[in-house]
């Protein structure tokens, strides 16, 4: 009789507990779509240049056939069309493909440290696309020939791909990523890929050196149409597909014996996760350089705040990741305007002292390692 | 006159983009680049200007007009937001990003690909006046910047010598970077009747100090920060390494300002006129002594 009454309750405290924690995620989704929203609407609201509210009103409406964009000034037409709005919608898609590589990568190497940025695959990225920058007329011809447009992005995800492989491979030790194996693999990988972009910026000539600046700060100061649109596909390919994935990834947190026994593909399971991860910061490298800490900020925030169930962590860390890429954004435009901060600069800024930050907590949890 | 006037005048490629034959005065100009703007002001047309960028240092009024920053790491929107109705661009802006952008918006806009010539600075005046329509001041302004050629020649001729050069844009912050071909110290090398004597590069590459010393150049240039932070150009003199050089042995190593001689404006003809004049009596000096 007790026995059942306590168990009764037992169950009725796990449910109660799930329904409260769904509760929780969905107030988190809710809050960080809110976020992203507000920070889409001030992207495009502000700026250098000073487009009144009643012009902004007056384009917008025009795509609806409510208003007609006469009497607007054609510059003030082109600086929302092909600056305002490519660079929000390449924000919303960086910062989530980012922020949802970074947790989904969290996850299937089964640590809280694993940024791309941090570990390399940002930089593996950086240095294949720089690669195409300056060697594409020559060695990346016949490449370029037949990808186009897609070959800047699409390079960069191998690049990210194999710098994955590599430091997974490395850090493996026993069937478990040993944390500070992978943070070492990745210096080791930053550090090689910083040599290969340094030895292609020697070889770089005055134009391409233009370009090359943009890589290793980051700055989404490239989002003009042709170069957005290749690098958005690939980038909504791998937040859908890592949003699938969700259900899945929850089984790996109980361990790969125990993901296994529930018929979960866990070595499948790691390889689709590992390959849309470099997509989406492959393709988000491509087109705005190496953009540091949003993968590691992010995720944290929102297991901080929905616990660790993969169906609100990953949808969370895109909406927060999209949000925090759209302030720091406002932040590198508006911060020293007319002239612009490189992106990477704000969000290593911010980025940095979290970082530390883990790692006093850690060290106090002992959870390290 | 044998050197740079016969040369095809294929140097500067200019593409106005909505070039319309505009009816109306542009009297909101950004001008990127210190070469462009130089030239802007030496039509007198300064007070159209409302903003240029970080290189724009000459004449002073330039320095006092809004900045949107380094030409190299332009914004565009930063560009646009000083409302301008023409937007000048020396060869020297980037990103190539930036610039598709602005060519998107539709203001007026004229681009210069520069080379490094005589020929190329007089190119851009005629461009640069017609654009904002004062081609008879740019005539004026092509004419003395003719006539301070003329001049200049007659001194390179004067030094009548075949030199090899090597040109320091950094020398004492970590290895020193030397200037390669296509760029404006090589341009000014060759104005000179020189030979770089590291013309197996192209840009400013990094140059070891061993590999200066066998190069052993007759002459040494140094960009005029360069002599400023070691203290002199006597220092430069006394480097451990350029000391070895036949350059340093004869004292030939010269201070080359950065924005007068290299920005390739009205007043690198000029400039390198005092160039050629100051290894000239360096020259005569040690034959003298």
């Amino acid at each position: 009789m007790a026995l059942m009454e306590a168990s009764k309750t037992g169950v009725a405290n796990a449910a109660q507990l799930k329904s409260s924690r769904a509760r929780r995620g969905v107030l988190v989704l809710t809050a960080s779509g809110l976020l992203a929203f507000v920070g889409a609407v001030l992207a495009i609201v502000m700026g250098p240049l000073d487009i009144g509210t009643a012009d902004l009103a007056r384009v917008f409406g025009s795509y609806f056939g409510l208003s007609s964009t006469e009497g607007v000034s054609p510059v003030k037409v082109g600086v929302i069309e092909s600056i305002r709005v490519p660079r929000a919608l390449l924000a919303i898609l960086v910062g989530a493909a980012l922020g949802i590589s970074g947790a989904a990568m969290q996850g299937f190497f089964r640590n809280p440290l694993a940024d791309p940025a941090l570990i390399g695959v940002s930089t593996g990225g950086a240095l294949a696309a720089v690669s195409v920058i300056v060697l594409g007329a020559t060695l990346f011809a016949p490449v370029v020939a037949v990808l186009g447009a897609f070959t800047l992005p699409l390079v960069a995800f191998v690049g990210s791909l194999a710098a994955v492989a590599l430091i997974y491979q490395v850090s493996l030790i026993e069937g478990r990523v040993i944390v500070a194996t992978m943070l070492l693999a990745g210096v080791a990988a930053n550090a090689l890929a910083f040599s290969g972009i340094g030895y292609l910026t020697f070889l770089a000539d005055d134009t391409q050196l233009r370009d090359l600046t943009f890589w290793t700060l980051g700055s989404l100061g490239g989002a003009v149409w042709d170069r957005v649109i290749p690098s958005a596909i690939m980038m909504l390919i791998s937040i859908i597909g890592l949003l699938t994935l969700a259900r899945p990834m929850n089984g790996l947190l109980l361990g790969e014996a125990d993901a296994s026994t529930l018929g979960i593909n866990v070595e499948a399971v790691k390889r689709k996760a590992a390959f849309l991860t470099a997509l989406g910061v492959g393709a988000a490298t491509a087109v705005c350089g190496v953009i540091g800490f949003v993968g590691l900020i992010v995720p944290h925030l929102v297991r901080l705040m929905t616990g660790p169930d993969h169906r609100y962590v990953l949808p969370g860390s895109a909406l927060l990741g999209a949000g925090l890429v759209l302030f720091s954004d406002l932040v590198a435009r508006l911060a020293v305007s007319p002239a612009e901060l490189p992106l990477g600069v704000v969000t290593a800024a911010i980025g940095a002292p979290f970082f530390f930050w883990l790692l006093i907590k850690d060290k106090r949890n002992g959870t390290l390692g | 006159m044998k050197l740079v006037f016969s040369r095809p005048l294929i140097t500067i490629l200019a593409i106005a983009i909505m070039a319309l034959p505009s009816t109306q005065a542009q009297d909101r100009i950004v001008s990127l680049g210190g070469d462009v703007t130089e030239i802007i002001y030496a039509l007198g047309e300064g007070d159209r200007i409302v903003a240029t960028d970080s290189t724009s240092v000459y004449p002073l009024a330039a320095l006092t007009t809004k900045k949107v920053g380094y030409v190299r790491r332009l914004s565009a929107e930063g560009v646009l937001s000083v409302e301008p109705d023409l937007i000048l661009i020396s060869g020297a802006a980037g990103p190539e990003a930036a610039l598709v952008q602005l060519r998107d918006t539709g203001v007026q806009m004229v681009e210069m690909k520069t080379e490094y010539t005589i020929d190329a600075v007089v190119e851009k005046a005629r461009i640069v006046s017609e654009v904002l329509g004062v081609p008879e001041k740019g005539e004026a302004v092509i004419a003395d910047i003719q006539a301070d050629w003329y001049e200049a020649e007659a001194e390179i001729e004067a030094l009548d010598m075949n030199p090899s050069v090597l040109f320091f844009s950094t020398l004492n912050d970590g290895t020193p970077t030397a200037a390669g071909t296509e760029t404006a110290a090589h341009g000014i090398i060759e104005m000179l009747g020189g030979t770089n004597a590291f013309a197996q590069r192209t840009g400013y590459k990094p140059l070891s100090l061993e590999a200066a010393v066998a190069a052993d150049p007759d002459i040494i240039l140094v960009m005029n920060h360069v002599a400023g932070r070691m203290g002199s150009v006597e220092a430069v003199t006394e480097h451990p390494a350029i000391s070895l050089t036949n350059a340093a042995r004869n004292g030939l190593i010269f201070s080359v300002d950065a924005v007068q001689v290299m920005q390739f404006s009205p007043r690198t003809p000029q400039a390198t006129a005092k160039l050629a004049r100051d290894i000239k009596s360096k020259l005569d000096g040690s034959d003298g002594s």
